[in-house]
């Protein structure tokens, strides 16, 4: 591909790409060198380099604060959310992708309006639900939630995807063996 | 340099440039995903036949991942409807209200003045204006045949 660009073309495409990657690298490292400065630093100087690098913050925050538990309870969450949505949004997506369910239509309005709702209008409501069936400080409660507000999202990005996948490829499994079900398919 | 976010002429523009910031990699890395799925003998075959590099860009590639853009070019005018937390960390809705969207209004109204009525209200405006797009974009998938 790269004979197609002249030279030019091609300075001004990594002058453009190195001046994004900087953009996003910049904050990442400056999050990096401000975790080894103390307060005062920080605030007298924003942008400034650490002058006595204090890596024993990272000791500290993992005693202190209890960061692995913390740790362990994103990642039990994270886990459960993914499962849950991959779970409901895969098939979801196939059916809706082939228009195999009556009133795909609607159901897609339905899971796309729900992306319209703001999250802190629900946050309160939420909790007084939850607390009055007795599911807070529960792991489960919170990956059903994860899992309700990312769903829609997923459904439709995966349908996107399935859209390029050629309908002759699914008839073919079809045809080769009669017993498999469409669903199978997927 | 003066702080943009200072001054209400511009804060707009300040808030406007680090929420396209935080939502470009976003962007990036799900074209990159539906690029990935594209054939790669297309490209090929593109190049074989003697196309040009944005020939293949407009005529191969950017046709192959059109649903993934139109979907994220829905979701990115659903979620800068909701636009919330950068604006509300960055300069709260201020100085005086040039700031102001629907995400952080709704937040104050609930929050600091406590209507929370009032506030559902403004969210359900934000949630129309949505629906806009959203029937839009229902009413593009209804009328291609099989694909977009």
């Amino acid at each position: 591909m790269t004979s197609l660009q002249s030279k030019t073309t091609q300075f001004f495409a990594y002058l453009f790409l190195g001046a994004a990657a900087f953009s996003v690298v910049f904050p990442l490292v400056l999050m990096i060198l401000n975790s080894l400065r103390t307060n005062f630093e920080i605030l007298s100087s924003p942008l400034g380099l650490p002058e006595t690098p204090n890596f024993g913050i990272y000791r500290q925050v993992w005693i202190e604060s209890r960061l692995g538990g913390a740790l362990l309870n994103s990642c039990l969450v994270a886990a459960g959310t993914v499962t849950l949505v991959c779970l409901v949004a895969t098939p979801a997506a196939w059916v809706i992708a082939r228009r195999r369910v009556p009133g795909w239509m609607a159901i897609s309005l339905y899971f796309l309006a729900t992306t319209t709702v703001p999250v802190q209008m629900f946050i309160f409501p939420l909790y007084f639900l939850f607390a009055k069936i007795g599911l807070l400080n529960n792991h489960f409660a919170l990956m059903f939630v994860y899992a309700a507000i990312y769903t829609p999202f997923s459904l439709f990005l995966l349908r996107t995807y399935m859209l390029s996948i050629p309908i002759e490829l699914e008839e073919a499994a079809k045809s080769m063996v009669p017993e498999t079900s469409r669903y199978s398919g997927a | 340099m003066s702080n943009p976010l200072g001054d209400p002429a511009t804060s707009l523009y300040g808030v406007l440039l680090v929420d396209i910031w935080h939502w470009w990699g976003y962007l990036a890395v799900i074209y990159f995903a539906a690029m990935r799925q594209v054939d790669i003998t297309l490209i090929e075959a593109a190049v074989v036949d003697g196309a040009s590099y944005f020939a293949t860009f407009r005529f191969v590639l950017l046709p192959m991942i059109l649903p993934t853009i139109l979907f994220m070019l829905l979701m990115s005018i659903i979620w800068s409807f909701r636009v919330f937390d950068w604006i509300y960390i960055l300069t709260e809705g201020g100085p005086g209200f040039s700031s102001e969207v629907l995400g952080t209004l709704a937040y104050k109204t609930a929050f600091q003045q406590m209507a929370v009525g009032k506030a559902s209200a403004y969210s359900l405006v934000m949630s129309m204006l949505g629906l806009v797009a959203i029937a839009v974009y229902l009413r593009i998938q209804y009328k291609s045949e099989k694909t977009l």
